[in-house]
This record gives structure tokens, sequence and C-alpha cells, in this order.
């Protein structure tokens, strides 16, 4: 919907895509192309804020009619009757209204026939101050068109409730440029224009304007109560102010046999005439005997008769007289609806012959009711809740199927089949005219069936999940390439054959192979074993000067104070013991030399026994001048768990890591703690902390343990020299922690290399040990390893030669 | 979520581990003690626990063995006498004791040398049939690496020609701290992102090396 700006003399329309202004002769926005006049009817509202009520959300629009199904609590307490803020914007904007003059009652004003009805009018005073006094009530007003759009002009308005709102639906019911508002009257209301408004307000007034019970306290018979419910609840809040309602003796609503009370009040006046038959039994609803006895009548005759009667009105007379056309002529561009929104209303309202008055019209008289109704909320409510379900008119209509291209026909008098079973305000909404460009111009799925048939475009009211289409069916199998499938298949076989054992196939012991490595064994023993046995000495020691890591672990040695314990960490298994144990001979022989005292200790369960092994073999092989004693000399702290966690443990706190020393103590002993402590032993007298070692050599043949020890120890021994003593295989991992061009920031302070280390210690030593004594076998050791890997690698290919000429022979065909 | 991930296991493993990396950058001492420490001494205690539920389990498989039908297992038969044995000589004698010694110089550690003499004619007799297997490239630089290696290795090769032997020790040399040490600082700083990158996925529970 667009709102219409009048600047100067020119009408603008301002689009509500894009904001912008358009000439008032446009269809689409020039700025951005949008559509600025609706298909079907023409603007209602000329509020600029676009408050206007039919903007509201759809889910405001549905609020109203959520309340209609409220409980009964409402209506016996009458809640929002008396207060306007809680009563529908219109009715309570109408009391407002009506007090203030500004724009009246139009919809009433419509009802008592307002300027353009030439047969009178019934207006009120306050009306006729009001322009435009032709206009409905906007919830008659909703255009057909935003009906069919989803209604998008139903935009959510948080002035529904406010004063403003009241200006939109009233404004909606104010003359605009294009709005003729024509708006026939009824025929009860056009019966009864000659009547005094002021006397018979509240009888004319539709229900939902009627004042409500506790303002009214009507009488059983009273002519309010042959009104439905909704229209008193507006009457009231309309005109509690303006209004004076003297509910009318009982003699005087008392029914006649003929016409419901208010009628029979227009008969009065008009002198119109009818049977109790053609009365819709709702009328009655206070004369409940009367109206179960019409009601059976009813039944039987399948139709209300009244409504036929009403459906017979001339059309001259209808299209000129029926309120309910102003719908149509608000459009500007429909005929007459005719008789059309009285049947509809009356048919509507003769549902309550059945005794099912709908909930949502009882609760017309609760608090909140808004008068907004979206094509949604149609379309979920059951027809059952309306209390037309019986009602032949409507099964008819709902039967109606369209084609999907067929226009909706402009709905007049004589389709009392459709109109008849639907209230005005639903008729409201139903496509009356330009329904053939609506549906040329709106896309989207046409509905058939239901109040919102001939629209496009509208929101399926199932959810998506609710349709039971069967989901398509996905094969499961992979689509690969036949390469990818050979690829797959090739993979397959290699992880097949990996976890298939394959057997061995039988050698024969007199097998090249079995051969080969029997040499192979027999000579390196036999060149390393002479040797060690006839110790000889014919290869000599290493001369060359010690490198500078051999060296620091000299100076270290030599210099190494005699009341604090060098530690010693045997980190190594027994199998590498023969290279180590001759590595460190040189070490050890020349620190117990000199009477320094040691501290044995080891992160591998059986390093602390070879700690113990080294210091008995060189005590008892090398007589030095001071023996050494467990306990005075040496302590050996024996086996730290935990792994890098345990040494961790045991750089930090020393003491609590380590409290039971590795001696030979037997287990009826160890329950003497204090003799168990190495801590307490005069060797560790002065050692709190790691630092307090002047010295730390790591005898290990694994990366692992020299990294743990670097990393974990090596800071907390601050001026701690770490050492370490490694294996040949050892040695290309631990050398990245010596070699650095800063000696202040070395992690290794000495490193000596396997078997070769320890003989160019003890060369430099001049001294004779274990170094010594392997040297020969060593040297010849090696080179004959490197003689049996030529020539085994020889035979081997020799041999592998001689096979693939010989299958290559056996393959060639004999000619 | 997953029921079956132990929540209390990863918990206590997540919780412990920054609780240590925490109280490594901000020591906390209450009631006068080094919370660090005192989970360091828990991680000690339970890896000697560890250590000693592997002994049991070693234990209870081969006498499982040992009760099975079929051959005799003669092995497990001789693990379990020398398990027993020395488990009661070091428990009663003493772990330096002379019976405990004597278990270690004569029978662990001849044991275990020879399995690394053993080792050494595997691995001659496996150089040997390497260019019978395969011939390419890189077997043939394996193998002369390993040649050159023990070659300046011997003693005996230096002292019979001093001037080759010369040279072949700055060669060992050369190939220890170029070749050798760089792909072992390699290896060193790839340990160093690996422990990171664990520590970190332990920490975030991604890794349960404890199980689950």
């Amino acid at each position: 919907m667009q709102t219409v700006h009048t600047v100067g003399k020119m009408a603008d329309i301002r689009c509500q895509m894009c904001g912008k202004f358009n000439p008032d002769d446009l269809v689409e926005c020039k700025h951005c192309g949008a559509r600025l006049k609706p298909l079907i009817a023409p603007p209602l509202s000329n509020d600029d804020s676009g408050t206007n009520w039919a903007n509201a959300s759809q889910e405001d629009t549905l609020s109203w009619l959520r309340g209609l199904g409220q409980d009964e609590e409402n209506q016996e307490s009458g809640l929002g009757l008396d207060d306007t803020d809680d009563l529908p914007d219109w009715p309570g904007s109408s009391s407002t209204q009506i007090e203030s003059a500004s724009s009246g009652l139009d919809w009433m004003d419509d009802v008592r026939g307002n300027a353009s009805i030439d047969s009178g009018a019934l207006r009120d005073e306050s009306v006729e101050e009001t322009p435009g006094s032709g206009s409905l009530p906007s919830w008659l007003s909703i255009d057909e068109e935003e009906v069919s759009e989803q209604n998008p002009s139903f935009v959510e308005s948080p002035e529904m409730e406010s004063p403003s709102t009241e200006d939109d639906w009233l404004n909606t019911l104010s003359s605009e440029d294009s709005l003729t508002a024509t708006v026939s009257l009824p025929d009860w209301a056009e019966q009864s224009k000659d009547f005094a408004p002021e006397e018979q307000l509240s009888d004319d007034l539709p229900g939902r304007l009627a004042p409500s019970p506790q303002e009214v306290t009507p009488e059983p018979d009273d002519f309010d109560d042959d009104l439905p419910s909704w229209l008193k609840s507006g009457e009231s809040s309309l005109f509690e102010q303006k209004t004076q309602l003297t509910p009318e003796s009982p003699s005087d609503t008392e029914l006649d046999g003929e016409f419901p009370d208010w009628l029979d009040s227009l008969s009065r006046k008009t002198g119109m005439t009818g049977k109790l038959g053609e009365m819709p039994e709702w009328l009655d609803e206070n004369e409940p005997s009367l109206a179960l006895e019409k009601q059976d009548e009813a039944d039987e005759e399948g139709t209300l008769d009244w409504l036929a009667t009403l459906g017979d009105v001339p059309e001259e007379e209808s299209g000129s007289e029926d309120w309910g056309a102003g719908v149509g002529s608000q459009s500007g561009s429909v005929g007459t609806v005719g008789g059309l929104t009285l049947d509809s209303e009356d048919s509507f309202i003769s549902a309550f012959d059945k005794g099912e008055t709908p909930d949502w019209l009882e609760s017309l008289q609760g608090s909140e009711v808004d008068y907004l109704e979206t094509s949604d909320t149609l379309s979920e409510i059951e027809p059952s809740s309306w209390g037309l379900e019986q009602t032949p008119e409507l099964e008819d209509w709902q039967d109606t199927e369209r084609p999907p291209q067929e226009p909706v026909r402009t709905l007049s008098p004589e389709d009392s089949d459709i109109s008849g079973g639907l209230p005005s305000w639903v008729n409201a909404f139903r496509p009356i005219d330009g329904a053939d460009i609506a549906t040329e111009y709106t896309e989207g799925k046409l509905e058939r069936i239901g109040p919102l048939a001939g629209l496009r475009g509208l929101l399926n009211p199932e959810a998506d999940i609710a349709k039971t289409t069967k989901p398509p069916t996905y094969s499961d199998s992979l689509q690969v390439s036949s390469s990818q499938h050979a690829n797959a298949q090739l993979l397959q076989s290699l992880i097949e054959t990996e976890s298939v054992p394959q057997s061995i196939p039988d050698v024969s012991p007199l097998s090249s192979q079995r051969i080969l490595r029997v040499i192979i064994g027999i000579v390196l023993i036999l060149t390393m074993v002479f040797p060690l046995i006839s110790g000889t000495e014919n290869i000599p020691l290493p001369t060359q000067p010690l490198p500078q890591e051999i060296q620091s672990i000299w100076n270290l040695s030599n210099s190494a104070p005699l009341d604090r314990p060098v530690l010693v960490s045997m980190d190594f298994d027994p199998g590498m013991s023969g290279e180590l144990e001759v590595a460190a001979a040189a070490v050890f022989d020349q620190l117990m030399a000199r009477g320094v005292p040691l501290a044995i200790v080891s992160t591998s369960p059986v390093g602390a026994g070879l700690g113990e092994r080294q210091v008995a073999y060189l005590q008892s092989n090398f007589p030095y001048d001071h023996h050494y004693v467990y306990g005075e000399d040496y302590v050996n702290l024996g086996y730290i768990a935990g792994g890098t966690a345990g040494l961790a443990n045991f750089a930090l706190i020393p003491r609590q890591s380590v409290v039971m020393a590795y001696d030979s103590r037997p287990i009826w002993e160890l329950l003497d703690l204090d003799a168990g402590n190495p801590w307490l032993s005069p060797v560790m007298k002065n050692i709190t902390l790691l630092k307090d070692f002047p010295m730390t050599i790591i005898l290990t043949d694994s990366p692992d343990i020299a990294r743990n020890w670097v990393e974990q120890v090596e800071p907390h021994l601050q001026d701690n020299a770490l050492t370490m003593i490694v294996s040949a295989q050892a040695e290309p991992f631990v050398r990245p922690y010596l070699e650095n061009t800063d000696p202040t920031n070395r992690q290794l302070e000495g490193l000596l290399v396997g078997l070769r280390g320890g003989a160019s210690y003890e060369q430099a030593k001049n001294s004779s040990f274990l170094g010594r004594l392997y040297w020969d076998a060593f040297g010849v050791g090696v080179l004959v390893a490197v003689l049996l890997i030529l020539a085994g690698g020889g035979f081997n290919y020799l041999d592998q030669l001689n096979k693939t000429r010989r299958q290559a022979r056996k393959s060639k065909p004999r000619k | 979520m997953n029921l079956k991930i132990p929540i209390i296991s990863t918990t206590i493993a997540v919780t412990s581990g920054l609780a240590v990396l925490l109280l490594y950058f901000s020591p906390l001492l209450i009631a006068n003690v080094d919370w660090r420490t005192v989970l360091l001494q828990w991680a000690t205690s339970l890896g000697a626990v560890a250590l000693l539920v592997g002994l049991i389990n070693l234990a209870s498989v081969h006498s499982r063995r040992l009760d099975d039908e079929g051959p005799f297992p003669v092995n497990s038969l001789v693990l379990m006498l020398a398990m027993i044995i020395t488990f009661i000589v070091v428990l009663v004698f003493g772990p330096t004791s002379v019976g405990a010694m004597f278990i270690l110089n004569y029978i662990q550690i001849p044991v275990e040398t020879s399995l690394i003499a053993i080792l050494a004619v595997t691995l001659i007799y496996a150089s040997a049939r390497l260019v019978r297997r395969k011939i390419d490239t890189f077997s043939i630089v394996f193998l002369s690496t390993g040649l050159v290696i023990l070659l300046t290795t011997s003693p005996l090769v230096t002292d019979l020609f001093p001037i080759v032997g010369e040279r072949l020790q700055a060669l060992r040399a050369w190939f220890t701290s170029v070749p050798a040490s760089g792909g072992a600082r390699g290896i060193l700083l790839g340990i160093a992102l690996g422990t990171i990158a664990t520590g970190i996925r332990i920490l975030m529970g991604a890794d349960r090396p404890y199980g689950g």
C-alpha cells in the first residue's frame, strides 16, 4: 500500500519499497519499479506514518482471531469493555473520536447513511463534522488485493492500540482523493433511515458497537440482546459517552412472533414485516424456547427463508443501500455488491440458529479484539469454529472450485449461495472486483476453496513437513570410475596381504643364505675373540689431541671438589654396557683416583645396579689409594620412576623424590628409614638441590633419555656442569646440545662418545683400562664387518645375477 | 554427545595438565606446599605403580600360558622362574646384595649383550643382502654411508694407512657433524613440535592416550 502525499497541487504517492515519492498518475515507482497502486482497491489511508491498522503485521492481525477464541471469562467479566485500552482499536478509538468529533464512526455513518446516500443519512452529529464519512471501518475495507498478496500491508503496527491507530483506521474511513466512499446501507438500515439515530443508535448498531453488558446491563429481553454479542461490545465502547442507552422495557422487546426486537423496532419504523421463520434465531437468543422451536424448522428447510428473502431484495435497492457495498464502492472499480454483505452477514448470523454461537464471536465481548484478519488465519479456522459447518450455503461454497485461471466473478446479490454463508468481514477479503487483474498479475497457486478462494499467492497453511511425499531414494553404492575401482582393489589386496601371515618357505640347511649367515657370525666371533683372548695391543690408541668436549670432561673431573659428590646417572641398558662401561671407565677411574665422592642415580630399573657394578669393577681391578665405601664415599640413589615427570620431580626436589637408597640392606632392615635415607649419609651432607653437585655425568645410549636430562634437569643445575657419555649411535642426537658458538649457553659442557672416546681418554690419561683391552678387537671387528658386507654383497649380487640368467635361460624357448 | 567418552579420566587429565602448566609459570604455594611438585610426585608414584602393574601383567600372562593345553611353554616357565627368583633375591637380600649382583653380572648383562652381538651379525647380513634384494640409488647411498662410517671408525684402517686414515677421520667428523647432526636436529625439532601438539591435544581432550 502506498502513501499519498499532497505536495502543492499535485498528489504524490510514496513508494513503500523505496520510500520515494512518485506522481499520482504513475502505476509503478519510477525509482524502484515497485507497484504503487494496488491491483484492486485504491489506498484507503492518507496516513503518512503508515501505521494504518491494516498495515499491522500478520501476527497482530491474527491476534484478534485468537482473542475470539478466548474463554468465557472475558465475557463474564466483561474485560475490556469498560477500558478502551483493552478494546480493539477501532471501538476504543471510536469512543474518543466521537467525543472529539474528529472523525467519528465512519462506518456507522455508512450505516446511518452518509452524504453519498440519497435515501437519507443516519448521521451522527459528530460524524457530520468528519469529511469523507462514507468510509467504512477499515476492517471492512481490507482490500482484496492486499489479502491476495499475503497481506503485506498488514504490517506490524506498534500504534495499533495508540490513538494514532485510531486515526489510521478512521483515516481509512475518511475520504480520499481517489475514494468515492459511497456506502450503501443495508436493508434494515435503509428502512430505518427515517427514525432518529439518537434514539435507536444502540439498536441499529452492529453488535461490536453495542454497549457492554456491564455498562448497559440489559434485560434478558432487551433489544440489545437481539444483537450479536460482538455488536454489543463495540457499541458499548463507542457510545458510552455519547449515547445513554436506555434499555427498553420488556414489553417493547418482546417478540411479536415475527421479528427480532431490533428488527421489530425497525419494522415499526419502516413498516417492514416478516415472519418469524425468516428471522435469524440468534436474535432470539433470549428466547431459547422460541429459538429451539424454530431451529428444527430451519433444519428441515435446509436453508433460511429469511436469507432468501433478503436475497430477493431488488438489485437496485441493494446496490444502493447495502452498507457492505461500501467495500466495493471504496474500491472505486467495482459495482455495488448489493445484498451480498447483508446476506453474508445474515447467513453468518443465521449460524446462531443452530445454537452454535462461535467462540470468536463470543470473545468479541472480551478485551482484546483486533478486527484484522489474514488469509492464513481464515484458512486455518475450521468452519465448525464459525458455527457454519451445518450451513448448506457454506458447504456449497466450499464445494465450489474454480479453474486455476478462472477469474473471480464479481459477487452479486445473486451469489447468495456464496455470500450467504460468510460474514461480511470475510467477504471483504474476497476478490470482489479487480479479481481478473489480481489473477493476471499475481503469481502463485490459485486458492480454490475456502474463504480466500480466487486469490493467488497465498501462504501455504500446511507446513512443508506435513507434505507426505515419499522422499527420493538414493543409492548407497559409491559411484566410482573403473580406474578408481582398480586402484581400490589394488589397495585392498595390499592390505589383505599384510594381514595374512606369509608362510616361510622351507630353506635347506645347506642353502647359500644360511651358509652366508653362519660364515658372517663365525668370522666376526673369531676375529674379535682372538685379540681379546690373546691380549694383543697391536693397534695403538688414538694419538690425536682430545677434542674439546672430551677435554671439558677431563678438566671437570680434575677440578671436582672432594666435599661434594659428582652425580652420575647410569641410564643405559645392560646390553650396551660393553661400550659405555669402557667409555666411562677412564672417567670413573679419574674421579675415584682423586677420591671424589659419587652419587649414582638412574632412570632405568637396572641402571643403579650397573652403577654398582662399575664401582665394584674399578675398585676390584684397580686398587685405589682411597677405598670407596658405600655411604661414605659413594651412594646409590637408585631408580627414579616416572620417566620424564619423575626426572622433573627429581630436578625440583631431589630429597623428596628419592627417600630410600639402593643398597644391600635386607628386607628386615628396610623399616629403618633413616638408615636407608641416602640424604642423611656423609656423602650427601652438602647436597640439597641439584645445583649443589659440582658435576653431572649422564651415561646413556638413548637419545630420548639424553633429551629428558637436558630439558628437565639442566635448567636446575646452574653451576653444576652437565656432561654426557653416550654410545656412538646416540651421538648425532646429543651433539646439537653441545655445539653452540656461545660456550656460556651450551647445555652440555662435555661429551664423550663410545669406545673411541674412552680409548682417547685413556690415552690422554696414559692409563690402560677396558679401552685398551677392547681396542684391537674393536678395530679388527669393524674392519671385518666392512669386509663381510662387501663380500656378502658381492656374493649376493652375483648369486642374484646367476639366478636371473638361469631363469632367463629357462624361459627362452628352445628352437 | 558421545557418552562413551571417559569424562572422568579426561577431566582429570586435562585439569592436571593445565594445573602443571600454569604452575610452571606461576608457582602456587598453599599452606607452604608447592602444588606443582605435589602433582609431580603423584605422577612419579603412579609411574612406579605402573611399572609394578606391568610386571604383574607379564607374570599373569605367562602363568596362564603354563596352564594352557598344548606344547609346554618352556620360555614362559623360564621367565616365571627368573622373575620369581630375582624378585625374592632382590626383595629379601637387597638390590646390591651378592645374589642380586650375581644375577645382574652373570645372567642379565651377558644375555642382553649377546642380543646386541646377534644384532651386529644380523645387520651385517642384512647389509649384504641389500644388494640382492634391491639395487637402486637409495640403497646404494645407504650402504655406502654405512661402509664409510665403519671404515672411518675402525682404528685399524687409520693405523695401517695413516694418510688415508686422517682423511677418513675428517670424513667421519663431517658425516657426524653435518649430515647426521643436521638430521638429528630436524628430528629433535619435530619431536619438540610434536610434543607441543600432543600436549595441546591432551589438554583439549582430543587425544586420550590413557584410554577412551
